[in-house]
């Protein structure tokens, strides 16, 4: 159940940053996968410290290429241009791992409430808790109001003199970056492979297409990739 | 429209000419690919629909065909009504529903199954079926790739191809001089994914396999890079795909990812690519 929980925690906060990206960035940023995975690669790559900062600073690097790549584009355009920033990392990271398909790191496991859970799936569930309650806390600053602003209309944010271009960057930049941190906190959870980001991406594209039908309001769509993120969850244990 | 023609001919009476089973067998391929590509292509240009979920019509045939041919017709209706469901969303989302929709059943795929005498097959095997030989595919997959470009040509210039352009421009000015723009839509459809069910069912008959790989991201973008980097003619799709399966197969030893790479790269480049294709096509 714990384990469950913390997945959906994990759904849910890849969820909020396609729609994040999606709603400030105009872009169904794809990239996201391979920039998991990345992350996982990174952790597997370097000492667990220095690759979780790596991973932070990558990831952020990443998601400035892409933004700097697909400003001023259609979000048709911007999403394929993302589509091919995520194949080139991905076969990128194929070409540096050829040796070995499948990698696989061991990991420590603590029993919580009669249940075995891995404190990597903690500590990740722990960071995006975290992240959520400082991105509640953002509405209530300036910086808040710009997001929600930008967010509600961006042409007329635009016009009224707000930095849409650096909210923009900033967006993708920094989701970028937190995606890329917690494919590293996860990356001894899985075994890796170059596509393993994919099937994360499209769990929470599902979850964001369902939660954006609770419409343009707040932190709303936001709050709701949660139940639907813990239903699916439910659902995927009941079937297995 | 005549120059096109005549670079299509020449490319598929090439390998006939050097008669090496070699060289047969890269062609057929690049030819099944092609008829992929064209009906991507007259999707795109034609009716204004960019769809990154041709690998669905093009491999449900296949499949449709490895399990028992009398799907194939469902098979056909199933893909035309998940376009048309996919399009409700609008062109510009259609674009990355009909990917997540094509990744989706990408996942599925692996859990098609069949019992078989007590046993199971398909899965991630797929399906078996009794390839017709390399000379008659490529002979099959040459006329259906001459058929179906010839065809285009001739849509193009009836009053149907006037009113799928119609359509495409401007939707609201189709509909205000009577024109059905849904109807015209979905006949558009019907058209292109006719198209990429004869390329799955071609590519079965040459292969006499098929799995989920079918699916994958890489038959996805296919059409949609083919098309891209050869320019924007009728023959585009086509070089494009000779080009890419060339490519792939020459490096193949050396670095199998490079057709991906060029995938990679003509994604990120491709707003360039068509603004420069457009420009130059002036």
């Amino acid at each position: 159940m714990i384990s469950a929980l913390l997945t959906a925690i994990f759904l849910s906060f890849f969820a909020s940053a396609v729609i994040l990206n999606y709603k400030i960035g105009r872009l169904l940023n794809l990239s996201f996968a391979s920039i998991f995975t990345l992350g996982a690669y990174i952790y597997f790559s370097f000492n667990p410290t220095s690759a979780l900062l790596l991973a932070l600073i990558f990831g952020g690097i990443m998601g400035a290429i892409v933004s700097a790549a697909t400003r001023k584009l259609s979000v048709a355009e911007a999403t394929i241009i993302s589509l091919g920033f995520s194949i080139a990392i991905e076969e990128s990271l194929r070409f540096l791992y050829r040796t070995s398909y499948y990698q696989v790191m061991e990991t420590n496991y603590v029993e919580l409430f009669g249940e075995v859970v891995s404190i990597h799936e903690m500590l990740n569930g722990a960071m995006i808790v975290l992240l959520f309650l400082a991105f509640a806390a953002i509405p209530l600053s300036r910086r808040g109001f710009e997001l929600k602003f930008v967010e509600d209309d961006w042409e007329l944010a635009e016009m009224y003199g707000v930095d849409t271009s650096r909210i923009r960057f900033l967006t993708i930049s920094i989701s970028s970056s937190f995606i890329c941190l917690s494919g590293a906190v996860l990356a001894p959870t899985q075994s890796l492979f170059p596509s393993m980001g994919w099937s994360s991406m499209v769990i929470a594209v599902i979850i964001a297409a369902i939660a954006a039908l609770a419409g343009n309001a707040g932190l709303r769509k936001y709050g709701l990739t949660i139940p639907i993120a813990i239903a699916y969850t439910a659902v995927l244990r009941w079937l297995l | 429209m005549k120059k096109d023609f005549a670079i299509i001919l020449a490319l598929l009476l090439l390998p006939l000419l050097l008669r090496s089973s070699f060289i047969v067998s890269v062609a057929t391929m690049a030819v099944v690919y092609s008829i992929l590509s064209l009906s991507w292509f007259f999707m795109e240009k034609e009716a204004g629909w960019t769809s990154l979920v041709h690998s669905i019509p093009f491999g449900i045939a296949a499949y449709a065909l490895a399990i028992n041919p009398v799907l194939i017709i469902p098979a056909f209706l199933l893909s035309l009504l998940l376009f048309t469901a996919l399009s409700l969303s609008g062109r510009e989302k259609f674009v990355f529903t009909s990917f997540i929709t094509a990744i989706v059943f990408w996942y599925f795929s692996h859990y098609i199954t069949l019992s078989v005498n007590g046993g199971v097959v398909g899965g991630e095997e797929g399906f078996s079926f009794l390839s017709i030989g390399l000379w008659e595919s490529y002979l099959l997959s040459s006329s259906m790739l001459l058929l179906f470009f010839t065809s285009f040509a001739l849509i193009r210039k009836s009053g149907l191809g006037l009113k799928i352009e119609a359509v495409r421009d401007d939707e609201f000015a189709a509909r205000s001089i009577g024109i059905n723009a849904f109807k015209i839509r979905i006949v558009s459809f019907a058209i292109s994914v006719f198209t990429a069910t004869v390329a799955g069912v071609c590519y079965l008959l040459y292969f006499g396999h098929v799995s989920p790989e079918i699916f994958s991201v890489e038959i996805v973008l296919l059409p949609f890079v083919a098309s891209l980097i050869a320019g924007n003619r009728w023959a585009s799709p086509i070089i494009g795909s000779y080009i890419i399966v060339v490519v792939s197969r020459a490096f193949s030893g050396i670095l199998p990812e490079t057709h991906l790479l060029i995938y990679a790269a003509v994604l990120m480049l491709s707003p360039k690519l068509k603004r420069w294709w457009g420009a130059s096509a002036y």
